[in-house]
Formats: C-alpha cells, structure tokens, sequence
C-alpha cells in the first residue's frame, strides 16, 4: 500500500504538468510559407479515433488503442530558406517546459548543425507520460510533442509503421510551381 | 268563458328574467367571435404546425450535423496520420544519425 501511495505521489507532478504553450513558437509562423501545425487535442483525438480500426485491420486496432490514452499530439515543422532564420533561442522555452516537467532525454544526436533529441517522461511501472522531439537543421525545425501514457511496445509503434501511410510532407506542403519559371534545385536532406 | 280565460292567461305578457337581455348580447357576441377566429389562429393548429415543421427540420438537421461530424473526424484522423507519419520520420532519422555517430566511434 505504502509503495503504491510512494509511485502515486511521484507520478502527481507529472501528471499535473500543464500542456506546453505552442503560441511560444508562433514568431516562426512569419518566418516561412512551408509550415505544418498539427494541434490535436483529446476531443480531436477521440473524433479521430473513430475512425481508426474499423475495417478489422489489426495495425489500425492497434493504433486505435493507443491513441485512446493520448491527452494530446502537437507536431510543428517549419522549413525556411536560408541558413539562420530561426535561432536556438526558439526552441529554449520548449526545452525549459521539458526540463521543468522532469522529461528524461534518451537521445540527443548531432551531426554537423543537425541536431536530434528524443525525450521521454517516465512514469512507474515502464511507462511513459509522453515523448517529445526536437529536430534542427539549418532550414528545417519540427517539434514533436505527444502527451498521454505509453509503454515501450507504442514507443516501437510509433517507429515502426503502424498502417501510417508515408506522407512525403515536403512535396505535399510546397506550392506549385509556375509553369514558367524552372523549378527551383531543391536540396534533399537524405541523412 | 273557461278556455278564453286559459287562452289569455298563457298569451299574458311576461317580463323576462333579470340580465335575459346581456346574456343573449353575450352569447351573440361569443357566435361572432368564434366565425371571425380563423382556424390558424387556434392554438391547436399552431402546435400541429409546429409539430409537422419540426418533423420536417429536425432530420435533415441531423443528418447535416451528423455529416459535419463526420468530416471533422475525417480530419483529425488525416492530421494524426501526418503527425505519426512526421514522428516516425523523425525518430527513424535520429536511429540513423546514432547508427551513424556510433560506425564513425566504432572505426
């Protein structure tokens, strides 16, 4: 019983956590055309699920079940087209916000200027109340933030395909070209 | 001489009663009230209108809240597609830059 109330009370503060403040990464939004903001919040979440996993499709059920215990999916991704318009100063209030709610980096990676850092919050028991990304390149900045309980095997889901179809998003999200104008010599960022 | 006396005393003249006057006034008025009260000014008639407007309505209303509805998840259900299809990428690329750092140490 002692133990229960001991994992109860290191798990509060987690759980009481405010939601990140997006708004704090609205000076980008001016910055660049080629952006994408995907807010979902529980109410959108549970709309969303609805429509997962009905054909019988084991991945879709799969993910459907996951998605159940998500409180909230927040993706930005911003692409510019110079070098240095945006700043580490950008992303500090988001890595303040992880610090602050005792987020756990497992992985940060750096290669050149482009940086990777994967956080997770530990809860009891192998679990987790979320995980977050941080992804910066010259051009391209994209902030994961997923809030609600995990446990490692939605980690790997989440990796893994999951009956997500690839959305090639840099092709998706750019304006067409003008027909007259030849297109423009797009750098690919294969790593 | 009897039956002449009967004659005239059932044909005397009689005074009505009292107020005979105002209830006769007041019965022809409530006539004319009821001809000149169309029936679509009855309550009765409104509340079947109402019931047959609502029954008209209130489907199509439903069907167009139900298909808002539904679009909406349609939508969410896209975005969280694209926000798991972005996180995966990304996950997937920090495994590499890893793999990577990680061939680079182990050379």
């Amino acid at each position: 019983m002692k133990k229960k109330f001991l994992l109860f009370g290191l798990a509060l503060p987690l759980l009481a956590q405010q939601a990140f403040d997006f708004r704090t990464l609205d000076r980008l939004d001016a910055l660049t055309d080629h952006k994408t903001k995907i807010t979902l919040d529980p109410d959108m979440l549970q709309l969303a699920a609805r429509f997962l996993g009905g054909d019988g499709d084991k991945d879709a059920a799969s993910l459907k079940s996951m998605v159940g215990n998500l409180k909230g999916v927040y993706v930005r991704t911003y692409e510019f087209d110079k070098d240095g318009q945006y700043t580490a100063a950008d992303i500090e209030p988001f890595r303040a916000y992880l610090k602050q709610g005792q987020w756990s980096k497992i992985v940060e990676s750096q290669e050149g200027k482009e940086l990777s850092e994967v956080y997770v919050q530990p809860l009891p028991g192998d679990r987790f109340g979320g995980v977050a990304i941080i992804s910066a390149e010259p051009r391209e900045l994209t902030i994961v933030y997923i809030s609600g309980v995990m446990n490692l095997g939605d980690l790997e889901k989440l990796e893994g395909n999951m009956g997500v179809p690839e959305i090639d998003l840099k092709n998706a999200k750019k304006p067409p070209a003008p027909p007259t104008a030849p297109p423009p010599a797009k750098e690919k960022k294969e790593d | 001489m009897n039956f002449e006396d009967d004659l005239r005393a059932a044909l005397r003249r009689e005074q009505p009663p009292g107020g005979f006057a105002a209830k006769v006034l007041a019965a022809a008025a409530r006539q004319d009230s009821v001809a000149a009260f169309p029936f679509w000014r009855r309550p009765a008639a409104w509340a079947v209108a109402a019931g047959f407007a609502a029954a008209a309505i209130l489907p199509p209303a439903v069907l167009e809240y139900r298909h808002r509805e539904e679009q909406r998840a349609l939508e969410a259900k896209h975005e969280l597609l694209s926000a798991l299809s972005i996180t995966r990428a990304k996950l997937r690329q920090t495994r590499e830059r890893v793999h990577r750092a990680t061939a680079r140490h182990t050379l």
